[in-house]
């Protein structure tokens, strides 16, 4: 019930945020997160899953597509081979549940099974009072990456042995005498839902600026042994001041939609085929993150009877296969003025010429393709559920 | 399992690893490692991505190899948001000890916490000092160069001054103190050097030796040629293409390379051709691929995001791709500094280009017109008027809009378009309201119209709250302000608005001083040759109570504002300069000087309230100024009955002497010494046996100087009178201008003495002006008093004062006097600046000499026994009461100016023989 409490304070906490903020930008994040917690509440009280397991794709660890990259690599292989690389950096980013976690696992599977200390560490799951401040943060940082990597933690004796040094010193010395220094194995760190870090801008500036010094200190043998994989959702956007940008440096993993075959490979996983569902419409229809199609094949596998058709019918619905997903998006789009414009979108047949700040947020919401610099739907099913639900 | 996604080894952000395989060597490269070799302090500030890090990288390991220790602080890991200067220090000394343990083997057997601990009384900037001479120079025998990268994240703090300082001090201490021989430093960022210091005279920029990064050049790239090479069949000619596009621009170069060593082979024959499709294809189409979007967007918001200047520096870009090639010195410095940070153009031999052709697309004329006419409330209609060459008033700006745009031109520094299409706005829209104005004039009858037009009359030039009714003495200006001021009051000149002074003010009025701190600072920044904003910063300083007491030392210095805003100005900048140095070197046993400003307006009634006011307030030490004798002369009763000290740099007359005003003191010498020179002009070098004198009745300076000529010449003299101060009507002071010259000629007089008061310069000005209307042999040589040495005045005088000569103070040039010219931006520092920097410099050491709580009655007493070296002054030394004139100081001599295209040239009169009759 501890989870639970967090979540409401957390709500609270950004609805009143939302109710005085002007900026258009922080109104967005604000208004994602505020819907984010609320499913998480739902789900919390429905005592259905733990809100923790709640990113963690449980069925998606035995149904795993891996998407093509180059040449017929998967960005799998591309990325297990740059996490091999003294030193190395990945940032993967997407819109949510478009399987950054899934290939994280993914990646920490591999890491572990070439002789690398791996593990994956989720921003979300520190408490909102932890997260504001940048001394609490790194201590609570330096803590839970040792706890996931079963290493004894020193945090308090550490902290006080540093003096008035500066906390980001501080921390970067920890993982010099307790993390790295263990033994010769790389550590693989996954630092997960970094986009939690948004409503805190100097926590987020000033630990994105201290990642940025440990990449450049990748000179030093100690610090080669440090790989850093970020994920961070581009729904929530994280503005930074450039000069200490991480994201520059390193590679960066761009997650799309599934193409057909994928989403058909994934079908097959679930036993439904194509006398069943024509693949092409679907993807025409709904948009391809693997989350949806995953969500859409257990139902179909589930429910032998239910046909594409009333998949089709039902889907853009209070009632469908995706009404809580829908219901989040409408969530969002109420509280802000984007809704407006897209209820435009939506009900025009033309695409529709959009300013690129708001074009720029239902993007990242997933919610619209480009045409040019005019926008349309992103899918069949975002038109007609919105035109009809959205004020 | 093995697989290769054709990977590609240019690496595009971050710094290059000293073994890189695809590192070039720049001309940079060596310059730095000579520099540093020779104990140079060093600093490479130059835009994002240009591979400034990596420069750092090689250099260490260069030295490395050299037997040197290259310690790489970064400070983007150190230095946190509100970080104290105590948290900052003790991080370095741990960095830096750190640094020497991992990477060089050295381990320092100092337990830094405690060591820290039992420093506990000393400041922290000497404390770090400490750290530098006794822990790391003891610890080895090597060279030791710290290179600090990531400068600019000190750029908000308010000790990056200190550090700044500190850091120029070790360099400068090289010459005395040996050890520091084998101390460099090397600064590193994106922030100019004055981006990131206030003070001038505490920059370690002024004697660190600047190491430019240029684009890389063919000759320089054999290392990429190389690694193209492996699948391309003529590597120079693809290169060449490459630097075509990317103008050498390392990221650039490093992703073009790596898009084409991906890429299907090229063949020769269109290399041209598929490069050029390439780079449109990846690049420019794509500049928001996350590889490079982050590139381009650093250099767009270094420019969009450039508040104060954005419009400006589009503007400069624009014509810069127009030209495609523009001399620099065409371009204002601060506009060139600023674009050349922002990475998008580069300085070649003089000359000024878009760094590479890459960024002549992706920043192109719609790119700059889209961010211009977002920024640009008025962009289309400005841009619809000078379409219609300037003609189509429509277009110009009226109502809220012309008050959003003029408000923008105080706030921003906007381009000459911008400026000439606002104030056109404007004076239609004056137009306009004259028009009601006249229209509703005729609505009312006669007498009552004349009324309002007089009573508008009289008050036109005072502003909106300042009406000063009953200062009804004949010369008052219509409006005298009563101001005294440490920091309360903005707009103390009326010209010109500075925003941040004004929010300043706003802080230093709730009393938050550290805001109206940085505020003030901003506005010194945003207007340095304003003084007002320094004095501001230095009083919210003493206030504050940093590591010092909060309360100051307070002096005054009395100006007229606005009846002389030069002179007031040039007064000012004096004190100021005074302050600022005293503040900066930490005041004196924990006390900083606080200044607050009055203004005198040169008037008789204004001068007696502001003087009992002064005097009333007691915590007042010492008093700087006034300007004008007869000034000094209404003051200081009310000085004497307070026993407070007034210290002049500017009332010469010999009547204001230590006999009849026990608490009067001058750093200039008085009319006496003035007069000396005069005499020998007219006598020897004029050969003159009769002279005019026109003086101005009821002035003390004019009179005095009057009597003191005519003891001092032998000839024969005829004195006019030119005005009176007190009574414009006075009947003996009538002066017919035209018929007077007539009858001095008639007399055979060649040359006049134009002795005005400060209140009747126009009148001399007058002269000066019928006296050019005549037939060049028949004009008067004139001969202007220290009053008329006025920047104003000499401007409205323009062709009329040439070849007039005036004696004023002497200015030998001294530190002080270039520091000075720096600091205020000004071509050359007035002797007003220099006397009253003395002044200021005279009271702050007699009240060092007067305890530890000093009173004005101890300052009083120990003024006369200051004695101040010329290197503690502006230049001259100075000390009292060693001569007939125990309040003057002898020191400062008087020359003898002629006044030639506008300005003073120094004429030694040994040359005027010559070529002085004309």
């Amino acid at each position: 019930m501890a989870n639970l409490d967090i979540l409401r304070r957390k709500l609270e906490h950004f609805e009143r945020e939302l109710a005085i903020t002007s900026n258009s930008e922080s109104k967005f994040e604000l208004a994602v997160r505020i819907e984010e917690c609320k499913s998480e509440i739902e789900e919390c009280e429905s005592n259905i899953n733990p809100p923790s397991s709640r990113s963690t794709p449980t069925s998606l660890e035995k149904v795993y597509v891996k998407r093509n990259y180059l040449d017929s690599y998967t960005i799998e292989q591309y990325c297990h081979q740059k996490i091999e690389e003294k030193g190395a950096l990945l940032r993967i980013n997407a819109p949510q549940k478009m399987g950054k976690t899934s290939l994280i696992f993914n990646i920490r599977e591999y890491c572990q099974q070439h002789n690398m200390r791996a593990e994956r560490l989720s921003l979300r799951e520190f408490d909102l009072q932890n997260i504001q401040e940048l001394e609490s943060f790194l201590q609570c940082f330096c803590q839970e990456v040792s706890q996931t990597l079963n290493l004894p933690t020193a945090v308090n004796d550490h902290w006080r042995s540093q003096g008035i040094a500066g906390n980001k010193s501080k921390c970067t010395s920890y993982f010099e005498k307790h993390i790295l220094n263990r033994d010769k194995f790389p550590v693989v760190l996954a630092i997960d839902d970094v986009e939690c870090l948004a409503p805190y801008p100097d926590v987020c500036q000033e630990f994105f600026s201290m990642l940025r010094s440990w990449h450049e200190a990748k000179t030093e043998i100690i610090w080669q042994n440090l790989r850093l994989i970020i994920s961070y959702s581009t729904e929530q956007f994280i503005e930074l001041p450039l000069n200490d940008s991480l994201f520059n440096v390193g590679v960066n993993i761009e997650l799309r939609e599934f193409t057909e075959e994928e989403v058909q490979i994934l079908a097959s996983h679930y036993e439904v085929l194509e006398d069943r569902v024509s693949f092409e419409e679907m993807t025409d229809f709904v948009v391809a993150s693997p989350h949806l199609m995953e969500l859409a094949f257990s139902y179909f596998k589930n429910n032998p009877n239910y046909t594409f058709e009333e998949f089709l019918k039902f889907a853009p619905t209070q009632q469908g296969v995706y009404k809580d997903h829908l219901r989040r998006l409408l969530g969002i789009l109420n509280r802000l003025p984007i809704g407006k414009e897209y209820k435009n979108i939506v009900t025009s047949n033309v695409p529709v010429s959009t300013d690129p700040v708001i074009g720029d947020q239902l993007g990242r919401l997933g919610l619209i393709k480009w045409e040019g610099n005019r926008a349309i739907p992103s899918c069949k099913m975002y038109r007609q559920y919105f035109s009809r639900y959205l004020k | 399992m093995t697989f290769n996604f054709n990977e590609s080894p240019y690496q595009i952000g971050g710094s290059l690893a000293d073994d890189h395989p695809t590192y070039v060597k720049r001309d940079a490269d060596d310059k730095l490692f000579q520099a540093v070799l020779m104990g140079k302090l060093c600093y490479i500030s130059n835009a994002r991505q240009t591979g400034k890090s990596s420069l750092k990288v090689q250099t260490i390991s260069k030295l490395t190899e050299q037997g040197l220790i290259g310690l790489d602080i970064n400070l983007q890991g150190l230095v946190e948001t509100d970080m104290s200067s105590e948290k900052f220090y003790f991080t370095l000394c741990q960095k830096i000890i750190d640094n020497l343990r991992r990477k060089f083997n050295l381990s320092i057997e100092v337990d830094l916490n405690s060591w820290w601990q039992q420093q506990s009384n000393l400041s922290r900037l000497y404390c770090f000092q400490k750290f530098i001479q006794e822990v790391l120079l003891q610890n080895n025998d090597k060279d030791i160069v710290i290179f600090i990268d990531e400068i600019d994240r000190l750029q908000d703090f308010t000790w990056c001054d200190d550090f700044l300082g500190l850091i120029r001090s070790f360099h400068d201490s090289r010459s005395t103190k040996h050890q520091y021989k084998r101390l460099t430093f090397v600064l590193i960022g994106v922030a100019t050097p004055n981006e990131l210091i206030q003070d001038t005279r505490q920059s370690p920029f002024n004697i660190g030796t600047d190491i430019e990064l240029e684009g890389f050049r063919f000759e320089e790239v054999t290392p990429l040629i190389n690694l193209l090479g492996n699948t391309i069949d003529n590597p120079e000619r693809i290169m060449g293409c490459i630097l075509y596009w990317t103008g050498g621009q390392p990221f650039l170069t490093q992703r073009l390379c790596q898009l084409v060593s991906q890429s299907e082979p090229i063949p020769v024959e269109d290399a041209d051709k598929t490069i050029e499709e390439l780079v449109k294809r990846e690049i420019i189409d794509k500049c928001e691929h996350p590889d490079q979007q982050r590139h381009f967007e650093a250099i767009e918001k270094k420019i969009v995001n450039n508040f104060k200047s954005n419009i400006n520096l589009l503007e400069e870009y624009k014509n810069i791709l127009k030209f495609q090639e523009i001399p620099s010195s065409s371009i204002d410095n601060d506009v060139l500094i600023q674009l050349r940070l922002s990475g998008i153009i580069a300085k070649k031999q003089g000359k000024i280009k878009v760094f590479s052709k890459i960024y002549q697309e992706v920043f192109n004329e719609t790119w700059i017109e889209s961010k211009l006419d977002k920024i640009r409330p008025y962009d289309s209609s400005m841009k619809a008027w000078y379409q219609s060459n300037q003609k189509d008033e429509s277009k110009l700006l009226r109502g809220k809009d012309l008050e959003k745009a003029i408000k923008l031109r105080q706030e921003k520094t906007l381009s000459v378009k911008d400026e000439r299409y606002i104030n056109a706005s404007e004076r239609m829209s004056d137009q306009r309201d004259k028009e009601i104005i006249v229209i509703g004039t005729f609505s009312l009858i006669v007498v009552s119209a004349l009324t309002y037009m007089f009573v508008n009359y009289k008050y036109a030039s005072c502003p909106i709250g300042e009406r000063v009714i009953g200062l009804e003495t004949s010369f008052n200006l219509p409006c005298s302000r009563f101001i005294i001021s440490s920091g309360e009051r903005e707009k103390l000149f009326i010209s010109g608005t500075n925003f941040k002074l004004e929010q300043g003010v706003k802080y230093f009025k709730q009393k938050d001083y550290v805001k109206a701190q940085e505020a003030f600072l901003e506005a010194h920044y945003s207007d340095p040759t304003d003084p007002v904003p320094l004095i501001y910063y230095n009083n919210a300083r003493a206030r504050t109570g940093h590591f010092i007491q909060k309360n100051p030392y307070k002096i005054a210095v009395v100006i007229p504002i606005d009846a002389y805003e030069d002179v007031a100005k040039e007064i000012l900048r004096g004190a100021a300069d005074a302050q600022h140095e005293f503040n900066n070197l930490g005041g004196y046993k924990g006390r900083l000087l606080e200044i607050i400003i009055a203004n005198d307006e040169n008037n008789e009634r204004l001068i007696r309230k502001v003087a009992q006011d002064l005097a009333n307030q007691k915590d007042i030490l010492g008093v700087l100024g006034h300007q004008a004798s007869e000034s000094s002369e209404a003051a200081l009763p009310f000085y004497e009955k307070s026993k407070l000290a007034l210290v002049s740099g500017n009332s010469s007359s010999s009547k204001l002497n230590h006999k009849d005003f026990p608490n009067f003191f001058r750093t200039i010498s008085s009319t006496k010494s003035a007069t000396e020179i005069y005499t020998q002009y007219i006598t020897e070098y004029l050969s003159l046996k009769k002279i005019a004198i026109f003086y101005t009745q009821g002035s003390l300076y004019s009179e005095t100087l009057r009597d003191d000529i005519e003891k001092a010449f032998q000839g024969e003299k005829k004195r006019i009178c030119m005005g009176d101060a007190e009574n414009p009507d006075s009947k003996d002071c009538q002066l017919d201008i035209p018929r007077q010259l007539a009858l001095l000629r008639k007399e055979n007089y060649k040359a006049a003495f134009l002795i005005s008061s400060v209140k009747t310069n126009s009148i001399a000005l007058a002269i000066a002006r019928y006296n050019l209307q005549l037939p060049k042999e028949l004009r008067l040589q004139l001969i202007g008093a220290l009053t008329l040495s006025e920047t104003a005045t000499l401007e409205k005088g323009g062709e009329a004062l040439e070849g007039m000569t005036i004696v004023s103070p002497c200015t030998p040039s001294s530190a002080y006097m270039r520091d000075s010219a720096k600091r205020w931006q000004q071509k050359k520092i007035q002797w007003r600046t220099a006397t009253t920097y003395d002044a200021a410099q005279a009271l702050i050491a007699a009240i060092k000499k007067s305890g530890d709580n000093p009173t004005r009655e101890e300052v009083l007493k120990n003024l006369p026994s200051v004695s101040l070296s010329p290197q503690e002054t502006s230049g001259v030394a100075v000390n009292w009461f060693n001569s007939e004139a125990p309040e003057s100081n002898l020191n400062r001599k008087y020359c003898l100016y002629v006044i030639k295209d506008g300005i003073f040239k120094e004429k030694y009169p040994n040359k005027i023989n010559t070529n002085g009759r004309d």
